[in-house]
């Protein structure tokens, strides 16, 4: 019980819950001021994580070609949904109205949603928080998406489909 | 001391208010910056720009350090009255006991450089010259090992016998024998196999030093401090680091002139008697801190026949067998792990992962969580760390075998780093329950304990090879080693954690 003269007089319920009130806002705030450091902590960890990650695993950047699908798979304004062998992003093969050939990663580099091409209008959206990109380079339109959306590299060969990391040797010939 | 600011706190507590309202507002800022410095680093990694990640993460190091500095300031708590102060346990010659764990723990890394030498010169024998097969290295890198192991339970012997200063420094200079021998040995590929195997045997003396160098240090140390003066006395296990990082440097130099002879296939000679005369200074120097800079601890010399008491104790075997698993874990992630990370990942996407980077960093972790589980388990309990640290290796024990895919490299690493770390923590926290339930005998119980331990860290690596080559993929001895775990978990229940157990720590 508190009987510091400098303080106010408290209501007389207040004997029925004999806690001293100082002692107990101090020790509230020094546990708010502790965990805060922890959540520091928790957030410097995350930091580090993202440089080992740099360091030590870096973004494998595929190799060579990787067979998609025949161009008879996809029809106009149509999408081919894939996977690269060897890791687990998924893909979609977009066959633009205009006749071209995009790959994007399905992705939606806001919170990974999937996204999905609207044959339409030439754009791909985010049905989670309305995100639109633009069909033929991937940049954001509109919504919560903060980077574009990655593309990979298509190139025809006959009637074969072939995709690889931009920034390859042969350039774009869809 | 408290009366003056208790006096203040109750005279000004709008005082302590403005203090708490101020730390807890600067506290708000330092994390609201690191989760803007978190996400904003997220977003332009991943959109190619890398170069700002090490920078933002030394940013936020340095905000969290500056945030864990401000909790200093924080105002005591208010209280009726002052809480008594404990009696300290007496702690005579402090100054001597740190004195002499430091100067410990400089001998004991030299040892485990010693007696790892062999797995780092193995490495580049056959470049100097040598013509041997893989059996052939083999036993050369597990006869230290196997013959150290064993040779702990009479080292454990010796301090109780002939005091700390003299048997410390006894097998200090112990280790000469075998470094000159293994240095003799390698000035010329013409070396017939057997002295080398001999020499690799004889370098298991320094393995044995740890049980000596641990059971000295326990003699000086209370009680409540016997967890992190043991746990600091096993970063000596860093040794291992040391030799890897340290043979291959002096290899190629001309350190012993015409002594050591040179091989020099090709350009670059290599002179592998550098690998073991590089240590002889530095054993000498060690065996003469030793000898000056520690004194025996003045206790009565224990004869031998009550030392092998210890046999019949229950806690020796109990305490063995967790050790047996962290231990053992913790040595054959160091041998083994090159070995699965070549065979199972070879063709991961990207190239395979180097073995050289990642497998110390795992040994690495290992040994800094050793004095860290020792300081925790004088904190906290012996029992309740052991009991953390073997039910987080039974989980990644078992989690490992979901990560054994070529492109599931990043889980199946981040997985075996937890993995050492409780290794270490439980390797830190077994050794503090050995002076807890029987302080008399802790040298000798600690000899038989390393022993086994040791002996442990032997077999898994002939294990996962069997696994590997009989079913390709080691899966199986990774569950294995965490359904024993879990058996391992059980006997620390029931002797080191039950609250109704007598010999609770």
């Amino acid at each position: 019980m508190n009987d510091d003269p400098k303080l106010p007089q408290r209501p007389s319920w207040e004997n029925d819950f004999p806690i001293d009130r100082l002692e107990a806002v101090h020790v509230s705030r020094r546990e708010f001021a502790k965990y805060l450091t922890l959540l520091s902590g928790g957030l410097c960890a995350g930091s580090g994580w993202l440089a080992v990650k740099d360091r030590l695993f870096p973004r494998h950047r595929f190799q060579g070609e990787a067979l998609v699908c025949q161009t008879g798979d996809v029809p106009s304004g149509g999408t081919w949904p894939f996977t690269l062998p060897g890791s687990n992003v998924p893909y979609i093969l977009i066959h633009l109205e205009t006749g071209e050939w995009r790959a994007f990663e399905q992705k939606c580099t806001h919170l990974s949603c999937a996204v999905f091409y609207q044959p339409k209008e030439g754009k791909i959206e985010c049905p989670c928080h309305n995100g639109w990109f633009d069909a033929r380079t991937g940049a954001v339109l509109q919504g919560p998406p903060p980077r574009p959306l990655p593309q990979l590299k298509v190139t025809l060969r006959g009637d074969k489909v072939f995709v690889s990391e931009p920034g390859s040797d042969s350039p774009q010939t869809a | 001391m408290s009366t003056f600011r208790d006096a203040q706190n109750r005279a000004h507590p709008n005082k302590t208010n403005t203090l708490m309202l101020v730390i807890l507002a600067l506290l708000i800022g330092v994390v609201s910056l690191q989760i803007w410095l978190l996400t904003a680093t997220l977003n332009a990694s991943l959109s190619g720009d890398r170069a700002i990640v090490w920078p933002a993460f030394y940013g936020s190091l340095l905000l969290f350090v500056s945030g864990g500095a401000l909790l200093r300031y924080l105002p005591d708590p208010l209280r009726q009255a002052p809480p008594s102060p404990a009696k300290p346990e007496p702690f005579p010659q402090a100054a001597l006991a740190w004195r002499t764990l430091a100067i410990s723990f400089v001998s004991l890394t030299l040892a485990f450089a010693v007696w790892f030498m062999w797995s780092a010169i193995a490495t580049k024998i056959n470049d100097a010259g040598f013509r041997l097969t893989k059996e052939q290295l083999f036993w050369l890198t597990a006869s230290p090992v196997l013959l150290g192991s064993l040779l702990r339970v009479p080292f454990g012997l010796l301090v109780s016998r002939f005091g700390s200063r003299r048997s410390n420094t006894f097998v200090t200079l112990l280790l000469l024998l075998p470094c000159m021998l293994a240095g003799w040995a390698l000035r010329t590929p013409a070396t017939p196999y057997w002295v080398l195997l001999l020499s690799a045997a004889l370098t298991g003396l320094a393995g044995a030093n740890f049980a000596t160098s641990m059971g000295a240090v326990t003699l000086w140390f209370p009680k409540k401090l016997q967890g992190t003066a043991l746990g600091l006395n096993g970063l000596g296990n860093l040794g291992v680091t040391v030799a890897q990082f340290t043979i291959p440097v002096v290899l190629p130099l001309a350190l012993f002139g015409m002594l050591a002879g040179s091989v020099a296939p090709g350009a670059r000679p290599i002179h592998l008697a550098n690998a073991a005369w590089v240590w002889l200074p530095v054993i000498l120097a060690c065996a003469a801190a030793l000898w000056f800079g520690t004194q025996d601890y003045p206790a009565q010399p224990k004869t031998l026949a009550s030392q092998l008491r210890v046999c019949r104790d229950k806690h020796t075997w109990a305490i063995s067998y967790l050790y047996f698993l962290t231990f053992g874990a913790f040595v054959a992630m160091g041998a083994s792990l090159p070995l699965i990370i070549k065979e199972v990942f070879v063709n991961a996407p990207g190239g395979a992962p180097n073995p050289l980077t990642f497998s110390p960093l795992a040994v690495l972790i290992a040994t800094l969580m050793r004095p860290v589980g020792g300081v925790v388990a004088d904190k906290l309990g012996a029992g309740r760390v052991t009991a953390l640290a073997i039910a987080v290796m039974a989980l990644a024990g078992f989690s490992l075998s979901h990560f054994l895919q070529p492109h599931q490299f990043t889980g199946f690493f981040v997985t075996i780093m937890i993995l050492c770390a409780a290794a270490g923590l439980g390797n830190g926290s077994c050794f503090k329950i050995i002076p807890s339930v029987n302080a008399a005998e802790a040298g000798p119980m600690m000899g038989i304990v390393s022993c086994l331990g040791a002996l442990g860290g032997f077999f898994p690596p002939l294990i996962l090879a069997w696994c590997i080559g009989k079913f390709g993929s080691p899966a199986l001895a990774y569950t294995g080693m965490a359904v024993f775990a879990l058996t391992c978990f059980s006997v620390n229940w029931w002797f080191y954690w039950r609250n109704e157990s007598p010999s609770r720590c």
